[in-house]
């Protein structure tokens, strides 16, 4: 984590994707790796971007998600429960 | 874990003239992914970034408004000027996926950032209120 991704719970680069076709990422590259369970919502982008996720898997240190289109406040009610930005 | 990517049979058509990845240009960003996939990949041997193959502006658009529409700016290069600069465009995983890829780190952020391209809003994007959160 750097700071331009501030605001972020993991660091992804939402232009990725594999054959799962989902962004994908390092449990490392999280603010706090203990918030990267699957099923978990999370704030995930990189640069300017920004999109409330969900963990879909994780295999070692790799992490896949799932974003939401629409802006993060779109999804607040989602992020309750994780540890504050 | 595969240590290399799925390079797809077919490769980009020859229509696939447009290169397009969400965000802007941005050195630091560009080196932190491309290191990212290659210790992801690392047999492959390659420093890679991923972004979009599409055949005209239309086909853009419909990527904005479907894969990048999180990005509230999109980067559009021509790919004879990918290939110009040395840019390897690699078919990988789902189409219209590619990797923009190069085997030396600083040679890749260097030849992407002079590559000629386009900065372009994405009117798709629903910005946030009142900026990042």
């Amino acid at each position: 984590m750097t700071d331009i991704d501030e605001g972020v719970d993991l660091r992804v680069d939402l232009n990725t994707e594999d054959d799962t076709g989902l962004p994908w990422s390092f449990v490392r590259d999280a603010r706090d790796p203990a918030l990267v369970r699957e099923g978990a919502w999370l704030v995930v982008g990189s640069g300017r971007t920004r999109a409330v996720a969900q963990v879909a898997q994780i295999e070692g240190d790799l992490v896949w998600v799932r974003p939401l289109p629409g802006p993060v406040s779109q999804y607040r009610h989602l992020l309750a429960g994780r540890g504050a930005a | 874990m595969e240590s290399v990517p799925r390079v797809r049979l077919t490769p980009v058509p020859d229509d696939g003239i447009l290169v397009v990845r969400g965000d802007e240009l941005d050195a630091a960003l560009i080196a932190e992914d491309a290191a990212r996939f290659h210790e992801r990949f690392r047999d492959w041997g390659r420093y890679g970034i991923s972004a979009f193959y599409a055949s005209s502006d239309e086909e853009v658009d419909a990527l904005c408004g479907s894969r990048l529409v999180r990005f509230a700016d999109v980067v559009v290069f021509r790919r004879a000027d990918l290939e110009q600069v040395g840019i390897e465009i690699v078919p990988t995983f789902r189409t219209p996926h590619v990797t923009l890829c190069h085997a030396d780190l600083p040679e890749l952020v260097r030849r992407l950032l002079n590559c000629e391209h386009t900065q372009r809003p994405n009117p798709y994007n629903v910005p946030e209120e009142g900026g990042l959160p």
